[in-house]
C-alpha cells in the first residue's frame, strides 16, 4: 500500500510538473519581440523548387521566397535562420516552436487554417492533374473520379486536402514524402493514373519527363492563395509580416524576385490605383 | 520505355558523399551513446535491486515497442511542447537514435551475460572475487565474444535506420537524395543510388562480422 | 580471525570445530529442502556427505561458504558468522562484498562441473585468484600455480586451455584453483559425478592425498569406496535432515536407519 501511495505521488508530481512548464510557455513572449531582441528570426524552409531550394552542389538556398524573407527582414536588421521542414511536418514544427514562421509555397487552405494563422496572400495558384502520354480517358474532373481510378497526391500538401473534398469514387493514394514530383512518379511508374499536384511543380516535370502529359495546363482549377504560416498567439510578428507583404505586393518587389526564376504559372490579384482630389 | 539516365547521380556525386559522411556522423554518434548507455543499462536490468532494473526494463521496452520513427518525430516535436527541451533535429535523431540502439545494445548485454553459464560466477564468488570482479574478469569477457554477431547486426540496422532522419530534414543520404530529386526530376536514378550507397557501406561492416567471428571461433 | 566463540555456541569439550552448523534451514520458495541441520566440522577432518539425489546434500555444502544464501540457522566458519553480520541491536544484515570474499578464499570449493574459465589457459585460472584476490605478485603467482599443477600431475598442460583436456585432467586443474588460495578448508560437490569412469579415479587420487595432507574437507560424493577408505566421518542425508552420522565401516555394515539401508542397497 505505501508503495502504491508512492508511485502515485510520483505521478501527479509529474503531471504537476508538465503542466506546469506547459503553463509557463502559454505566456511566452510573442516571437516578434524575440526576433527585435535576439535579431534572428527563424525561418522553416521546405526544399521545392523554384520557390525555396538549396543548390545540390554549394548547398546555398534561394528561391523567391527566400529572397523576399531575407529581403524583408534585412529592412529591420534581422538575421534569418533557415531551418529545413516538410510538407506534412511543418504544422508540428510550428507548434513545436522549430521555427516562428514557414516561409514556403503553402496553400493557405481552410483546414490548414484551423492549425496555423496565414500571412496576407502573397500570390494564388491552381493544381493540374497528370497523366501518362496517350492515356485519353480523361477530359474534366468528374472523368477522373471514377471507380478504379487511382489518384496520388503528396500526403499534407494543399492538393491531398482538394482531392479528398473533391473525389469520392476514385482510390486515392496518399504519399508520405516531401517531394513534390513523387505523384508524378507514380503515375509515371503506373502505380496510380493520375497525379494531382499544384500547376507549377508539374509544369516544370512534364518540362523534362516527355512519357507525361498535364490535363489542365492553360486552365488550372482550385486556385488558392499562397501564403505564409504562423502561430496563432504571435500576432504581432503576424502584424509586421502582413504590413511588409503589403509593401512589397503595392511596390512590385515580390514580382521583382519571382520573375527572376522561371516561368510559374501563378496568379495575382491587381488593385486599382486611381489618384483622389 | 524509361530512359535511364545515371549521368545524373553522377553529376552529382559530392551530394551523396556528403550525405554519406552525415550518415557514418549520425551512425557513430548514435552507436556510441548506445554503446556506454546500453551496458549501463544492461547491467542495470540484470542487477536484483528494482530501484535498478525497473527503470532499465521500462527504458529498454519503451523504445523496443515503438516505432522508430515515432520516436524521432515525438522527441523533435513533442518533446519542446512538453518540457520546453528544444533539440536540433541533428540532435534529435542522435538522441533517438541513441535510445533505440541503447535499449537494443542493453538487450544483447543482458542476453550474453545470462548465456554464461551459472557455474562461472559461482565459481569466481568461490576463489574469493567480488560480484563486480566476477563480471568484469570471468563473465563480461566472454559474453563479449558472443555479443559481437548479434553487436554487429544491430550496427547494420542503425545505419539503415539514418535514413529515418530524413522526416526531419536531416541532411543524411536519403534526405540530400529526396532534394535532389527534387531539383533534377531523376527518382529512378536517384533512389537506386541510395541504395547503392547504403549496401557499400554496411556489407563491409557485415563482411568484417563474418571474418571475426570466425577467428574467433577457431581461437577456442 | 579470532576463533572466539560467538554467542555461547561454544562445544562444551575439545578445540571449536573450524565448521559449525546450527540449525541451518534453506528454502526455494513453498520448498523446504534443508530442515535444521546441526554439524560440525573439526580441523583436519574429512566429513563425507551421501545420500539419495535430492536430498539436499549439494544445498547444504553451498550453504557452507553462502553461495546459497540460507533463510535461518547460523553457519560459523572458525568462530566468524557466515553470510551475515549482526547490526547493534542483534539483527541479521547481510555481509559486505568484500568480507563475503575474504570468508570463501579460505573455503576452497571443486564444482562438478569443474567450472573453469574458459577464456583462460589452465595456468591463468590458477593464479586468477592469487592476482586479483590476494594481489600476489605475477611470479609468485605462477611459481605457485605451476607448483600445484605439478602436484595434481598436470604440470604440462599448464598454458592449454580447459577445452582442450580431458573431463579429470580439468577437474584436477579445478582443485588445483582451489588449493590455490591456500584455503584452510576445501568443499567437494560431486566432484566425480560428471567424469567417465575410467578418469574418476585420478581425481580420487588427489582428493586422498589432500585428506592424508591432513586438509579439512567436506565432500558430497556417491563414491562409496572413496568413503569408505577416506571419510573420518559419514553422513547420510535424506529429505534435507541427517538420519544418520558415524564411521563408513560402521554405518555400511550395520546402518540404524531404514532409509541408509534402502540407499544402500541401491548404490553399494
Amino acid at each position: 500500500m505505501r508503495a502504491w501511495h508512492s508511485v502515485r505521488r510520483g505521478v501527479a508530481a509529474a503531471v504537476i510538473a508538465a503542466v506546469g512548464l506547459v503553463s509557463t510557455q502559454a505566456v511566452a513572449e510573442d516571437a516578434f519581440e524575440r526576433m527585435l531582441s535576439e535579431k534572428t528570426l527563424r525561418i522553416g524552409w521546405i526544399m521545392s523548387p523554384p520557390g525555396s531550394q538549396k543548390d545540390p552542389i554549394t548547398q546555398e538556398l534561394k528561391g523567391y521566397y527566400i529572397d523576399i524573407i531575407s529581403f524583408v527582414l534585412k529592412q529591420v536588421n534581422v538575421e534569418p535562420e533557415f531551418i529545413e521542414t516538410q510538407w506534412s511536418t511543418f504544422v508540428a514544427g510550428l507548434q513545436a516552436k522549430q521555427f516562428d514562421i514557414v516561409a514556403a509555397g503553402t496553400f493557405a487552405s481552410i483546414p490548414r487554417a484551423a492549425s496555423v494563422a496565414f500571412t496576407s496572400p502573397i500570390f494564388y495558384l491552381g493544381y493540374d492533374a497528370t497523366v501518362r502520354a496517350g492515356d485519353d480517358r480523361f477530359k474534366s474532373l468528374d472523368d477522373i473520379d471514377q471507380e478504379g481510378v487511382t489518384v496520388a497526391v503528396v500526403q499534407g500538401t494543399g492538393g491531398h486536402e482538394f482531392v479528398k473534398r473533391t473525389f469520392s469514387k476514385a482510390n486515392i493514394v496518399a504519399l508520405s514524402t516531401n517531394d513534390l514530383s513523387s505523384s508524378l512518379i507514380a503515375v509515371q511508374s503506373g502505380r496510380a493514373d493520375v497525379a494531382v499536384e499544384d500547376a507549377w511543380a508539374t509544369r516544370r516535370y512534364i518540362q523534362t519527363h516527355p512519357e507525361l502529359v498535364s490535363l489542365f495546363s492553360n486552365t488550372p482549377y482550385n486556385l488558392q492563395p499562397i501564403a505564409w504560416a504562423t502561430r496563432y498567439e504571435d500576432r504581432d510578428l503576424r502584424e509586421f509580416l502582413n504590413t511588409a507583404l503589403e509593401w512589397m505586393r503595392i511596390n512590385g518587389k515580390i514580382e521583382e524576385f519571382v520573375k527572376q526564376y522561371p516561368a510559374s504559372g501563378r496568379y495575382v490579384l491587381s488593385p486599382t490605383y486611381h489618384a483622389v482630389e | 520505355m524509361y530512359t535511364w539516365h545515371f549521368d545524373v547521380p553522377w553529376d552529382y556525386r559530392a551530394v551523396f558523399l556528403r550525405g554519406a559522411a552525415v550518415t557514418a556522423e549520425i551512425s557513430v554518434g548514435a552507436l556510441i551513446i548506445g554503446l556506454t548507455c546500453g551496458l549501463v543499462i544492461g547491467l542495470a536490468r540484470l542487477s536484483k535491486r528494482r530501484a535498478l532494473s525497473w527503470p532499465a526494463a521500462f527504458f529498454v521496452e519503451t523504445f523496443r515497442s515503438t516505432p522508430t520513427i515515432v520516436q524521432l518525430v515525438w522527441i523533435y516535436y513533442a518533446l519542446p511542447i512538453l518540457t520546453g527541451i528544444q533539440l536540433s533535429a541533428y540532435n534529435a535523431v542522435l538522441l533517438g537514435l541513441g535510445g533505440h540502439t541503447a535499449a537494443y545494445m542493453a538487450e544483447i548485454f543482458r542476453a550474453g551475460v545470462n548465456s554464461i553459464e551459472k557455474g562461472q560466477m559461482r565459481a569466481a564468488l568461490a576463489i574469493g572475487m567480488t560480484p563486480y570482479q566476477a563480471m568484469r574478469r570471468i563473465i563480461l569477457p566472454q559474453a563479449v565474444r558472443r555479443m559481437v554477431p548479434p553487436f554487429v547486426n544491430e550496427f547494420a540496422t542503425l545505419v539503415k535506420l539514418t535514413s529515418l532522419a530524413s522526416v526531419l530534414a536531416v541532411p543524411e543520404i536519403l534526405h540530400e537524395a529526396n532534394n535532389l530529386i527534387a531539383s533534377t526530376y531523376r527518382p529512378m536514378e536517384i533512389y537506386s543510388t541510395v541504395a547503392l550507397c547504403f549496401a557499400l557501406i554496411v556489407f563491409p561492416m557485415i563482411y568484417a562480422a563474418s571474418i571475426l567471428e570466425k577467428l574467433w571461433r577457431k581461437d577456442r | 580471525m579470532s576463533p572466539t566463540p560467538a554467542d555461547g555456541a561454544a562445544p562444551a569439550e575439545g578445540p571449536q570445530p573450524l565448521l559449525r552448523v546450527a540449525g541451518l534451514c534453506k528454502r526455494f520458495g513453498a520448498l523446504k529442502v534443508l530442515h535444521g541441520i546441526d554439524l560440525d566440522v573439526h580441523r583436519g577432518e574429512v566429513v563425507v556427505i551421501i545420500g539419495p539425489s535430492g536430498s539436499g546434500k549439494s544445498t547444504l555444502l553451498n550453504c557452507l561458504n553462502f553461495l546459497e544464501p540460507y533463510d535461518e540457522g547460523e553457519v560459523h566458519f572458525d568462530g566468524v558468522l557466515v553470510g551475515y553480520r549482526l547490526d547493534d541491536k542483534g539483527r541479521k544484515r547481510p555481509m559486505s562484498h568484500r568480507a563475503m570474499s575474504e570468508l570463501r578464499s579460505e573455503m576452497g570449493m571443486v564444482f562438478q562441473s569443474f567450472n573453469l574459465f574458459p577464456h583462460k589457459t589452465v595456468l591463468q585460472n590458477v593464479i586468477e585468484g592469487p592476482r586479483i584476490v590476494r594481489r600476489q605478485r605475477r611470479k609468485e603467482a605462477i611459481a605457485l600455480g605451476q607448483a600445484l599443477l605439478d602436484k595434481v600431475g598436470i604440470g604440462d598442460k599448464a598454458h592449454v586451455y580447459p577445452a582442450n583436456i580431458s573431463g579429470g585432467q580439468q577437474q584436477r586443474a579445478a582443485i588445483a584453483r582451489a588449493l590455490a588460495m591456500r584455503p584452510r578448508a576445501m568443499l567437494f560437490d560431486e566432484p566425480t559425478s560428471a567424469l567417465d569412469p575410467e578418469l574418476v579415479g585420478e581425481v580420487l587420487d588427489v582428493m586422498k592425498t589432500l585428506a592424508a595432507e591432513g586438509m579439512t574437507m567436506v565432500v558430497v560424493t556417491h563414491e562409496m569406496g572413496f568413503a569408505r577408505e577416506v571419510a573420518d566421518r559419514l553422513i547420510v542425508m535424506d529429505h534435507g535432515r541427517i538420519i544418520e552420522v558415524g564411521s563408513a565401516q560402521e554405518i555400511f555394515a550395520s546402518p540404524t536407519h531404514p532409509r541408509t539401508a534402502e540407499f544402500l542397497r541401491k548404490v553399494l
